[in-house]
Parts: structure tokens; sequence; C-alpha cells
């Protein structure tokens, strides 16, 4: 009971934190940066169906969210869509698009997953680059509408802020119930075992590929808020830089867990910003420190605070038996 | 009652390369009772388990399961038609909890699908409780009932045999396909093996098992089926497997290939 209550509490405080954080955020500049914290952090807890539960290594996390984007973008500029129909198109053209690459490539094992992936999220940026009578080319999609519900339009970067968050919360909150089932169970089971799972009775392929689709349909979400967000969108947004943030967020964090997910976005978006007075230099600190994170905390910073809670909590008495 | 085998393989092979690791093999096992499979190292037993559960896919012959084949399934679906297994080598999910381990081996008898996950609906609800009970039952079976908490890499050796029997019971199969169960354990735990095993058919399921401890065989199994370099040499109760010339001379040599020994 009190341990619920804890919770509880610790809910509301960090929820009223980051109601209130908008206000103290002084910039333009940075409310910016943390709606991209807020897009970054769904990206991830999409990432981490595929990676964290099942283990499977997937670079297609950006090409989802390139066709969430444009799907957002084009229906809302060239076919003048509400927003809200515009939102669930795109999660579903990129669920749809995971599903198609997904009957190929989640047979292949290991890092040709890995590659077959990689290989997807190239091809749709070449295609958004180069099918100019569609996508409009290099140039991008420009003007992309902000959503406006009744009157009130969702423009202001403080306004989306409170938008964003709530997905993120409703993304984090689906992912905390999958997570806690049968179904994040034998995500996990795959993970650790494939043979084994197979072999109870889980349609391990089935499971995969719901998880891939899972997958994109956050990067699709993702994507679909980034348009109106930035009010343009252009092919090199969505070039492997992205993949390396994304993966960097969950490992860093710690794969397998939503906090660490969120955690993880949080301090790769706002890390460049507080390395900006190393200059030159950032990219090698930056570069240094994911390689010494890999060396030390293979498990993130979450699984690292686990560890640690799980040798204070442990009375010698326990470690024993 | 009596309506032909629960499971019957008919003229099983299979090569790998020029092995042939399992060769014209036939076995009828009867509901409700315990066959032991035994012969040499490279006998091709464990092969034969993984030809039943799909895991590899015959040359020829034939597997089925109550009159339904089931070569070419995917393991999963001959789990679900009711073959369940344990590994000689232990495939446990070893980060999960000893509950979590058993609850997946029951997931494929629940019907909740995404949508009932996410909206908790009575499907999933009831799933979830029905999952929970029966891993309590199946770890209580194997006597691992109080450590439903424990991660899996915490067990010892013997303990992970027997959760991962318990994984296996959680399917509900009709069939339990053991692979060497009491490797590792020592003489206290064979012992509660043996009583377990006993219970487990008593509570209506077919067992068959691999192994290497006689005694434990001899004292449980009701048929015998030898095999020796993937073929069927003997088939019988234990003690007419006991005093068969051919099964003698296949574990222990014939007098002149001392040399090979």
């Amino acid at each position: 009971m009190t341990k619920r209550w804890k919770a509880v509490l610790l809910i509301v405080l960090g929820m009223s934190l980051l109601l209130a954080l908008p206000f103290a955020v002084k910039s333009a500049y940075h409310l910016r940066l943390l709606n991209f914290v807020g897009i970054n952090i769904i990206l991830v807890l999409g990432l981490n169906f595929i990676l964290g539960y099942a283990g499977l290594l997937s670079f297609a996390q950006v090409g989802f969210f390139l066709v969430g984007a444009y799907t957002g973008a084009i229906l809302a500029v060239d076919f003048g869509f509400s927003f809200w129909l515009a939102l669930p198109i795109s999660a579903a053209v990129s669920g749809v698009f995971a599903w198609i690459i997904g009957i190929p490539t989640l047979r292949l094992r290991g890092h040709y997953f890995a590659f077959a992936t990689f290989a997807f999220a190239e091809i749709v940026r070449l295609v958004a680059l180069n099918w100019q009578e569609f996508t409009h080319g290099a140039v991008g999609i420009t003007g992309i509408p902000s959503p406006s519900i009744g009157s009130f339009e969702i423009s202001s970067d403080r306004s989306f802020y409170y938008f964003i968050l709530a997905t993120v919360v409703l993304g984090a909150a689906v992912a905390f119930r999958l997570e806690r089932s049968s179904f994040g169970r034998a995500l996990f089971a795959i993970k650790e075992g494939e043979l084994a799972a197979e072999s109870m009775g889980i349609e391990t392929a089935k499971v995969k590929m719901t998880a891939f689709i899972l997958s994109a349909i956050y990067a699709g979400v993702a994507g679909a808020l980034y348009g109106p967000l930035n009010s343009v969108i252009s092919p090199d947004v969505f070039s492997f830089d992205v993949s390396v943030v994304v993966l960097v967020s969950l490992l860093l964090g710690g794969a397998g867990t939503i906090v660490g997910a969120i955690v993880g976005s949080v301090l790769v978006t706002l890390l460049p910003e507080w390395l900006r007075v190393l200059q030159d230099y950032y990219m090698v600190v930056y570069g240094a420190g994911i390689v010494l994170l890999m060396i030390f905390l293979p498990t993130g910073l979450l699984g690292a605070a686990r560890a640690l809670a799980v040798r204070w909590t442990t009375k010698p008495a326990d470690a024993a038996t | 009652m009596n309506s032909g085998p629960i499971l019957s393989v008919q003229g099983l092979t299979c090569r790998f390369g020029g092995l042939v690791a399992v060769n014209n093999v036939d076995m009828a096992i009867q509901e409700g009772e315990i066959r032991a499979l035994i012969g040499p190292n490279g006998a091709g037993k464990s092969t034969t388990l993984n030809l039943i559960t799909g895991i590899y896919r015959p040359d020829s012959g034939s597997v089925s399961m109550a009159g339904q084949s089931l070569v070419g399934l995917r393991p999963s679906k001959i789990a679900r038609a009711g073959v369940a297994r344990t590994f000689q080598t232990i495939r446990l999910w070893k980060q999960m909890t000893l509950l979590e381990n058993v609850m997946v081996g029951h997931q494929c008898r629940t019907e909740a699908g995404l949508f009932d996950i996410l909206l908790r609906t009575r499907t999933a609800r009831s799933d979830e409780a029905r999952t929970r009970a029966e891993a309590h039952k199946a770890l209580q079976l194997v006597g691992l009932g109080e450590r439903a908490g424990w991660t899996a890499s915490s067990l010892s050796y013997g303990q992970q045999r027997r959760l991962e029997i318990a994984r296996a019971l959680a399917t509900l199969p009709k069939v339990l396909l053991l692979d060497e169960p009491a490797a590792g354990m020592n003489p206290q735990e064979v012992n509660d093996l043996v009583q377990q095993i006993l219970a487990i058919r008593n509570s209506g399921v077919t067992v068959v098992l691999i192994e290497h401890n006689m005694p434990l065989v001899m004292r449980i199994a009701d048929e015998i089926t030898v095999l020796s370099f993937g073929k069927k040499i003997a088939e019988g109760r234990p003690f007419e497997i006991r005093e068969n010339p051919e099964v003698i001379s296949a574990y222990l040599g014939r007098p002149d290939d001392d040399a090979a020994a």
C-alpha cells in the first residue's frame, strides 16, 4: 500500500513539474528543443519494443519516422486533410510499411536483420529525395499547417509542448501495459531464447512482427507530430544520424525499460547543448562517452541503477540463501 | 478408450550429410504410458525428439498425434497440438522469474489479443489470472512452489531441469517429452523426480523420456525403446530389455570390438 502511494505521489509530482516546465524555460529555442526531446522519446519508446524487448537491432526507426512525417505532410498540404485524420493515417501507413518489410526481414537473424532495416531506411530517404512529383524532392514540404482543436490552434511551441507531452504519456502508458502482459513476457522470452519460446507454443514470427509494427506506429506518430511542429520537412532530416541518436538514447537509458527509454532520450537530446562549451572537441567527448558507457554500463543507466538498488537493499542474509 | 496410439512415429528417417542420425524408426506410444528412449550416445534419441517437435524436419517418415500429422508444422503449432518438451541443454529464460518462465508456457492456451491487453478486457484479466494459477500449480508439482519469484538463473542445475518440466506442463500437454531430466541431479533429487514423473502420468499425461540413469528408467518405464546408431534395436518391457543380448552388446560392446571402446 505505502509503495503504491509513493508511486502515485511520484507520478503526481513529476507531472506537475512537467506541466510547469514551459513556464520555467525562457527562450523559444529551448522550448523547441524540449519538443524535440518529446518526439525523440516517442521514437525511442517505439524502438524499445523491437530492440529492448525482442532483442532485434533495427535501424528502420528513422525510415518509419520519415514515412509518418511525409504521409502526414502530404495529406495535409497536398490533399487538405485535417491533422486529426492525417495522424492516425500516418501511424497506420508506417505500420503497413513495417508489415511489408517485416515479412522478408524478420526471418533474418542478428546483424543481417540490422543491415536489412538500415537498407530500408536509406531506400525510403532516397525515394523521398528523388520522387519529385509526390514528395517535393530535396526542397521538402513547406507550410505544414498546425493542428487545431475547434478554434484553438496548436501552433506555439508552448501549446505543442502540452500536446507532445500528452502523446508521450499515452505512448508510455501503452508501452507500460504491454510490457507487463503476456505479450511483453513473450517478447522477453524470444529475446532470451527463441527456440525455447517457439517450442513452448509461442508463435514467435507473429509476436516479433507485432513488436516491429508497434515500433513503426510509434515512429509514424512521431513523424506526424514533427511535421506540424517544424512546419517544414525535407529528406535530409531523416538521415542515419537519427538512427544513431535513437539507438544511443535507448542504450544509454537502458534497453528494455520504459523509464530508461525516456531518460536516455532526454540526455541524448540535451547533451550536445551542454557539451557545446567544448566547441570543436564536442564530438570527440560525445563519442568517447558512448564508448565508455558501453564498456562500463552495458545495461544503461537504469540497469546500473537497478543493480545498485539490489545491492543496497539485499541484506547479507538474503544473498547467502 | 483404446483408440490406437496417442503418438505414433513411422519410418522416421533423418540424415545429416552422410550420417543417418535416425534410420527408419517406428514407435507407437499409448495414452497414459511412460515410454523410455534409451541408447548409447549418438544413437539418435535427441534427434528423434527434435523431429517429433518440429525443430528438425524428417527426410521421410511420419509423426502423428491422435491421428493428426505433425510433420511440417512449426514447433509452436506442435506444442499447441499437445506435445511439450524439455531440452537436454537447458533452455530457460534465465533473466525471468520462475513464475514468468512457466506463465509463458501457458500462454499458448490463452486467447487475449493486443487490444484485450490494452483495454484490460474481461478476457485479458481472466487469461492472466488463469495463467498465473496454472503456473503456480505446475511449479508446485515439481517442488519449486516457494521459489516462484526467484530468477531462473539463481537455481541449481537440478532445479533448472525441474523448472523446464514445469514450463512444459503449463502448456497443458497430452504428451510430455523429457530429454535427460535426471542429468546433473543428486540421488535425492532423482527420487523426487521419479515421484513427480509418476504424478504427471497419473494426471493423464503421456510421458516419453530420454534417460541414461538406468535404475530410474527401470523403475518407472512401462515400455522401453532402444536406439543404436539411429536404428531401433529393441523394444519391450523393462525386464525384457534388461536381458536382451542386442541391448547389452550395444551398451557394453561385443567381445571383439574392445578396441573401439
